[in-house]
């Protein structure tokens, strides 16, 4: 009964199309951003990881509980790369977060 | 199919070697249909202008992050993914829905117009899907895409799918019931 009602609510909606501009504005919008975006990206990018190591090396700098070796302080720095880079692989937005997302929101 | 993704990965492979925004193009020639399919089931019907505006804005998005592409899934797959996601966002920052409050279901109205506010009760209903839900139930009845392109459409199993449709009509039909609307 519902598959009838969707049925017939679809049936009078017009398929939707790409309006015939829509390439042309696409292809101007790709080339201004090929000329302009690249190296802003690339920019905000390194701008940012500067900010983290600036803040690692400050932290570690002027908070420091115990002396560290030099080859302690390393072994600490591979170990929090390691669990950093384990905690965005997790945090990456999968289906399955999605649907838990999507009940939550509802 | 393995001409489509042989293309796919050809074409990806020539754009982050070269850089050229015209291999960049003829991807977008490829998907721009199906990206814009995605983003319009989502924002759903009469947003068609929007739905362009964010296939723009989800091409843009892969121009710049086509890097980040690992690979690790197919070129298709990941770009509906994003186009999916990004289409969410906006559905989610627009907000719009019909005012249900209007939408009265009058015993003693005449045959036409209670065919016109069960259409209004039917697109209340559905406004209030959840996304996967709604998607799906727009791309198979509106957009007329079978339950294995859907699946294959946003990375899923058509079994998936399959639960996404069959749970949408269960909910449509207690909302229909809900405003006083029989199923």
């Amino acid at each position: 009964m519902i598959h009838d009602d969707l049925v017939r609510q679809f049936e009078q909606t017009p398929q939707p199309t790409l309006s015939p501009a829509f390439s042309s504005d696409l292809r101007r919008t790709l080339r201004h951003s090929a000329s302009a975006g690249v190296e802003y990206g690339a920019w905000r990018t390194w701008v940012l990881r500067f900010y983290w190591v600036a803040a690692a090396a400050m932290t570690a700098h002027y908070y420091r509980p115990v002396d560290l070796t030099s080859l302690q302080i390393m072994a600490l720095v591979m170990v929090g790369a390691a669990v950093t880079l384990t905690l965005r692989r997790v945090a990456k937005m999968g289906p399955l977060t999605r649907v838990l997302r999507d009940v939550m929101w509802r | 199919m393995i001409d489509t993704l042989d293309a796919d990965a050809g074409l990806v492979a020539a754009f982050v070697e070269s850089g050229r925004v015209e291999d960049f193009e003829r991807l977008v020639e490829r998907h721009q249909r199906t990206v814009f399919r995605v983003v319009v089931s989502v924002l759903g019907p009469g947003r068609e202008r929007d739905a362009e505006d964010v296939t723009q804005d989800v091409f843009v998005q892969v121009y710049r992050r086509i890097a980040s592409f690992e690979r690790r899934s197919r070129f298709s797959t990941w770009l509906y993914r994003i186009a999916y996601n990004r289409a969410v966002d906006v559905r989610r920052a627009m907000r719009a829905r019909p005012d249900s409050e209007a939408l009265s279901t009058d015993p003693a109205a005449p045959a036409a117009s209670r065919d016109v506010l069960r259409s209004y009760a039917v697109a209340d209903c559905l406004s209030r899907l959840p996304d996967t839900q709604r998607t799906a139930i727009h791309l198979h009845y509106w957009l007329g895409h079978t339950v294995a392109e859907i699946a294959e459409t946003l990375g899923v199993q058509a079994g998936t799918v399959k639960a996404w449709l069959f749970r949408a009509r269960r909910l449509i039909a207690r909302c229909l019931a809900s405003k006083g609307v029989r199923p």
